[in-house]
């Protein structure tokens, strides 16, 4: 690459730079302000004092988080629907995006399924509805019940078709002169293509897996099967609804208000649930890295 | 006679399409193989269940199941008047699509002008440290966000002359240290503050997020075409707009028309989360309102009249956007 | 090759995948359903078990409760345990999709009648000679609150569709001050005691506020709007105002909506005065319970409407690192602004409106439903508040003699003065009051007691067999064994109680237990508040019942949700000082904007149905 020293350049280097760093710093606050509280005594968060490191540093939040015995637990189970849940999704939708981003000459009932597909996205048929099925379908309580529902997003498959729209049309005639079918052109062309789309998909249904509660607190019996969400939304939101609770009049609830987990532990389990994360983005980074793609087609 | 003719052409046509289509299914089984296993899940696990919007023009009783309830009052839309008869309701529309659109006009931008920026930088490092820490917040949940903002927000009113600012928010702390305002203010119960409070946290915990579909399309462009426009001159600037901007102008566009159709439906968690009684003049929106109402009391033929009333409003919503989205630019979403 | 290969393998896994999904499915089909045991029947339910805190309970079926059950009743519970923050919304859609629990707990009234009035629950009973048969001990809870119970919490059709729980507490909120600050400006201001009258308070604050100009003289009690009931309470309202609306005032006139009244606006008047003068906090409707510890801890906060026991949990708080903080007391003292008029206090109900429920599916088979309902009566027999209690006699806790009791009690404070921990001043002192103290009737058991007596089929029945022999008329006392509370204590005992705790809703805390928990404090409230019924013109406001139709209850609910949001959003500007409620361009435009949402509408409702229920109870 040529390299470009001119003035301009290099304001705009500094323009970039500057609000760069300002956004990490911006965003890499509240992450830290939480990893503090976690490590802090309660009293020096109760009375305000953390303002940027931990204060009266322990790691009895930790031993909370970790003594409960849901929480392991959870996160192991999480980490398994999330990954089994982020293969399949991709199968899936790799499969459906890529016939509907070729020419409509050339795909069967591409327009009457794209726009079946697209429809979805307005019309969802509720909570009743869609228990029914998973209910009817034998799912209940197990895994597939959070997984099969949302197997494709419509979101995703859209992102993931104008990826493969993306990609100059010239690579496949060139292919279809060399004689390849559509078959190798898919497998041998396309996929290798669109590593970039793949991880980005992989890693928004990654993070809507890991993310998600919902289902697994309609579908899910077992507190042994339960995704780490659940339960961090749990210990989140319990003073919460205490306070609600109260103003309906219900002091039942005063019983559990002396046992509500303390801020530190909330902090603690809600760090917790950010740590895979934080250790996968590198791995899909790779990806994104400019000239992945002319790379392999040269190749 | 004319009429019969133009049916006749008509059904000619249909059928043409569908004898056209099951040609080409005979050419690329293949493709048509591929589509199936989605499709199988998009009939099992969207159309199968979509006879569950019969609810909203019923009174639904579940002993009855959905299609042997009776049919709500008014001919079926009685809970369709309930809402719109609902006072205030405009006020919540107004506020929904407030919050909406400020939503689009923020983060939008702002997460191209990341992925660009990033997109810029030439240390590997450095672009992989900006986007780990960037796409961090995303992962803390809302309501820790929220938890976070009343304690950086919170003001017991503390006078300036006081000296002592130790029981104030930390933004009112700085603020008041500086001399900018005379007495410690509490934002949150602010009513022209909840739309900046609620949207800058928006962005704050969704720029890192929305970019990486973006970096992730800037990483297919070709890097021959930079080189030939340094060639003939182009300025850095030049080349984000001309090359950059509009590799990824599908994308953006895609994107853009789908968050259009959302605009009715914004969830009620943050809102839920931020609002204070005396802001209800402007954060009362409708998922809020609602929520409030009790989805928690079981009214699940109401709530999916509400949810069906915005799907509709969404849909021509999308309708517009992609139609004006397809003239300009030649993208479309179906 | 290779892509055919990859085509196959693609096949194979979807193949995989689905039928992975296909067997997973089958492990719960048989929930609920009744089946065979070593020759006996054993009656299975879907319990839909309400919990507090779902993180913190192991799931078992293997232990003594769960065994106790088969063997005693053939009843065999599968739990699913719903925690509070998502109760609403599961439990709607099971019901939504017809997929009741046998069991539910947790639910509410208004839960439960509109699943009655579909047809979803078992009437418990027919009428209350009915429930008196069904469930003997049950009954007994009440006492001469019974009939009032029944019909408070009966359906329009006169049935119970549910089993209210019983309220232990009988008075829980009042002021909480911190005595070392406010003590010595009473003695200044030349007041006896904590004011009692609203222009008093003013008085009091204003100098407080003045002395300490650094601190919060009223604080939320980090429940939000709630934090303010003691000040509905000063001019008139019931506490529950802000989720009932209406009441009836002491000469018997329906009040359809309270807070848009001149009393209310009197309120809000005085509301304003205390936030002029800066005494009253700024963030009095948004603080939650956390951050209402974190001013305590801070020493910041002076005066607070609070439950009653929390003044020692306050006192602890602000006392922490060796620091020493304020000292918080609680006064019995409400205020009012009419002393003609009386002072209203808060005298808890004598049940709280939730409880279990039975579903439909209970009748399928015969004697599912009636199991059920032993069951609760057990719980409810001076044998199940032991046993849902303490757990298993001679293992969680031993039942001793009154005698022996005290012995007991003595032994602890002289172990006391071996460590060293007290003198034997005070110790003589502690004696002499266990010496004295007179142990209540109900916290008596005999050796009668100790067996469920309910409906003749399940009479006799003893869920844990006494470890020592009881004799004929004797007296007992329960006492928790040593490590009792404590979390590593894996005795079977505990294990109980532990499960039992999930159900704490429905169960009674036996009422010694009750005692040594907070009732002490509770107790003595209410009997404070009782003498000044007596003396000082005292009086409490009860629940109006109501009962609505469907479609009075549909359109309440809207009226109600948009009544609410307006009447908060102003409340919060005439306390914030946003909007003043003297100027009568301001209070015009609140009841304005409250009629422009309802507000006429929904006084017609309340008071026809306030009129029709009067006249359907008095006949």
């Amino acid at each position: 690459m040529v390299k470009d020293t001119s003035l301009s350049s290099k304001i705009l280097d500094i323009v970039i730079y500057v609000s760069l760093i300002a956004l990490m710093i911006v965003t890499l606050y509240p992450v830290i302000y939480i990893f503090s509280v976690s490590l802090s005594s309660s009293e020096a968060y109760e009375s305000g004092q953390i303002v940027l490191l931990p204060k009266g540093v322990n790691l009895g939040a930790y031993a909370v988080v970790f003594k409960a015995g849901t929480v392991p637990r959870a996160f192991l189970n999480s980490v398994l629907y999330t990954v089994v849940y982020t293969v399949l999704a991709l199968l899936f939708s790799t499969s459906m995006a890529y016939p509907l981003s070729r020419s409509k000459d050339r795909v069967p009932f591409k327009g009457f399924f794209g726009k079946l597909v697209v429809l979805t996205m307005f019309f969802s048929a509720g909570i009743v509805p869609n228990y029914l099925v998973v209910k009817y379908l034998g799912l209940m309580n197990t895994m597939w019940a959070l997984i099969l529902p949302v197997m494709v997003t419509t979101y995703n498959l859209v992102v993931m078709r104008s990826f493969f729209e993306g990609i100059p049309i010239d690579l496949e005639e060139a292919a279809f002169i060399d004689g390849a079918n559509e078959i190798v052109i898919f497998f041998k062309i396309m996929l290798p293509l669109a590593k970039a789309a793949l991880a980005t998909v992989g890693l928004f249904y990654a993070v809507y897996m890991w993310n998600s509660w919902f289902t697994a607190m309609l579908y899910i019996k077992d507190s042994s099967k339960y995704p780490l969400q659940l339960i961090i939304r749990q210990i989140i939101m319990q003073n919460q609804m205490a306070a609600e609770l109260a103003a309906m009049g219900d002091t039942s609830m005063q019983d559990a208000l002396g046992s509500t987990n303390t801020e530190t532990v909330k902090y603690a389990t809600l760090f917790v649930s950010i740590v895979p994360m934080l250790i996968v983005y590198p791995f899909i980074q790779k990806y994104f890295v400019k000239g992945v793609m002319v790379g392999s087609v040269k190749g | 006679m004319k009429t019969v003719e133009a049916t006749n052409a008509a059904t000619q046509k249909k059928q043409g399409w569908f004898a056209g289509e099951m040609r080409k299914l005979k050419k690329n089984k293949f493709l048509f193989f591929l589509m199936i296993p989605g499709l199988v899940y998009y009939i099992i696990f969207h159309y199968v269940p979509i006879y569950g919007l019969l609810i909203a023009f019923k009174d639904y009783k579940p002993t009855l199941g959905v299609f042997g309830s009776p049919w709500a009052s008014n001919f079926g839309l009685g809970h369709f008047i309930r809402f719109i008869q609902t006072p205030d309701m405009l006020n919540y529309v107004w506020n929904t699509i407030a919050l909406s659109v400020l939503h689009i006009v923020w983060l939008f931008p702002l997460a191209i002008l990341l992925a660009l920026f990033i997109n810029e930088l030439n240390s590997l490092f450095f672009k992989k440290l900006v986007q780990t820490i960037s796409y961090l917040p995303h992962f803390v949940s809302v309501a820790a966000i929220a938890g976070m903002l009343t304690l950086f927000l919170s003001s017991q009113g503390t006078l300036a002359s006081a000296g002592d600012f130790a029981n104030e928010g930390l933004l009112n702390q700085f603020l008041l240290k500086l001399g900018i305002i005379d007495q410690g203010i509490s934002f949150l119960d602010e009513v022209n503050c909840f739309r900046t409070i609620y949207i800058a946290s928006d962005v704050w915990q969704g720029i890192g997020w929305s970019a990486i579909v973006y970096i992730a399309a800037l990483s297919g462009v070709d890097q021959e075409l930079y080189e030939a426009a340094t060639i003939d001159g182009a300025s850095r600037v030049q080349k984000m707009w001309h090359i950059s901007v509009q590799l990824i102008k599908p994308t953006i566009v895609i994107l853009l028309v789908m968050q259009i159709g959302k605009i009715m439906s914004l969830g009620s968690d943050k809102a839920l989360l931020l609002q204070r009684e005396v802001t209800y003049q402007k954060s009362q929106i409708l998922s809020t309102y609602v929520y409030n109402l009790g989805i928690g009391k079981g009214e699940f033929d109401y709530s999916t009249a509400v949810g069906l009333f915005n799907s509709i409003i969404n849909l021509l919503l999308v309708i517009g956007a992609n139609f004006v989205s397809k003239k300009l630019t030649e993208t479309s979403l179906w | 090759m290779n892509v055919k290969k990859r085509i196959t393998g693609l096949m194979a896994l979807a193949l995989a995948a689905s039928s992975v999904a296909g067997l997973a499915g089958c492990g719960n089909i048989n929930t609920g359903v009744s089946y065979e045991e070593n020759g006996k029947k054993i009656y299975a339910y879907k319990f839909n078990m309400y919990t507090q805190d779902d993180t913190k309970y192991p799931e078992t079926h293997d232990n003594a409760f769960d065994e106790t059950l088969k063997e005693k009743f053939n009843m065999y519970l599968d739990y699913d345990r719903i925690p509070r923050t998502d109760w609403e919304t599961k439990t709607n859609t099971y019901f939504a999709t017809g997929d009741a629990p046998d069991i539910t707990t947790g639910g509410k009234e208004p839960n439960y009648k509109g699943w009655a009035e579909d047809g979803q629950l078992m009437p418990v009973a027919d009428s209350l000679e009915d429930l008196k048969e069904k469930l003997p001990n049950y009954v007994k809870l009440f006492g001469e609150n019974l009939e009032d119970v029944y019909n408070l919490s009966a359906s329009a059709d006169g049935k119970l569709y549910y089993l209210p729980s019983l309220r232990q507490e009988k008075a829980q909120m009042c002021w909480l001050y911190r005595q070392d600050i406010v003590d010595p400006i009473l003695e200044e201001l030349g007041m006896k005691e904590f004011p009692k009258t609203t222009d008093e308070f003013l008085l009091l604050c204003k100098t407080i506020k003045e002395k300490y100009p650094d601190k919060i003289v009223i604080s939320s009690n980090g429940q939000k709007k709630s934090s303010l009931t003691g000040f509905f309470q000063a001019f008139g309202m019931p506490e529950l105002i802000l989720s009932e609306y209406s009441y009836v005032e002491r000469d018997g006139s329906f009040v359809p909506y309270a807070l848009t009244t001149d009393n209310a606006r009197k309120m809000y008047s005085f509301l304003k005065e205390l936030h002029d003068m800066g005494a009253i906090d700024n963030e009095i409707l948004s603080l939650e319970k956390d951050k209402f510890y974190s001013r305590c801890a801070t020493d910041n906060a002076v005066i607070t409407y609070n439950y009653v026991y929390n003044a020692d949990t306050f006192t602890s708080k602000t006392n922490v690192n060796g620091k020493t903080g304020g000292k918080w007391t609680y006064t019995s003292n409400m205020l009012t602004n009419d002393p003609a008029r009386g002072t209203v206090f808060k005298k808890d109900p004598a049940y709280s409106n939730w409880g279990p429920a039975f579903a439909t599916s209970c009748d399928s088979e015969p004697g599912k439903f009636d199991r059920a309902l032993d069951l609760y009566d057990f719980f409810a027999s001076k044998a199940g508040q032991l046993y849902s209690t303490y757990g298993i006699e001679g293992e969680s806790y031993n039942l001793m003699t009154i005698d022996e009791y005290k012995d007991t009690e003595k032994a602890k404070i002289d172990k006391k003065v071996a460590d060293g921990k007290t003198t034997e001043e005070k110790a003589a002192a502690e004696k002499q009051k266990i010496d004295d103290f007179v142990v209540p009737e109900d916290w008596k058991v005999t050796k009668d007691d100790f067996t469920y007596h309910g409906r003749s089929e399940f009479d006799g029945i003893v869920f844990s067999e006494p470890s020592r022999e009881l004799e004929d008329g004797v007296e007992y006392v329960p006492v928790v064994a040593d490590g009792w509370y404590h979390q590593n204590d894996n005795s079977k005992g505990t294990k109980i109680n532990e499960k039992l705790g999930m159900f704490s809703q429905v169960f009674i805390k036996y009422p010694k237990l009750f005692y040594e928990n907070r009732g002490k404090q509770i107790e003595g409230l209410y009997k404070e508040f009782m003498e000044k019924v007596e003396n000082d013109n005292y009086y409490y406001i009860e629940s109006v019942p109501m009962r609505y139709t469907q479609d009075e209850q549909d359109s309440m609910t809207d009226l109600e949700t948009s009544l609410a949001t307006k009447r908060d959003e102003y409340m919060a500007r005439f306390l914030l000082g946003n909007m003043d409620p003297e100027n009568d361009a301001d209070w015009n435009k609140y009841i304005s904007d409250m009629k422009r949402v309802g507000l006429e509408k929904f006084e017609n409702l309340q008071t026809t149905v306030y009129n029709r229920t009067k006249a359907d109870l008095e006949k």
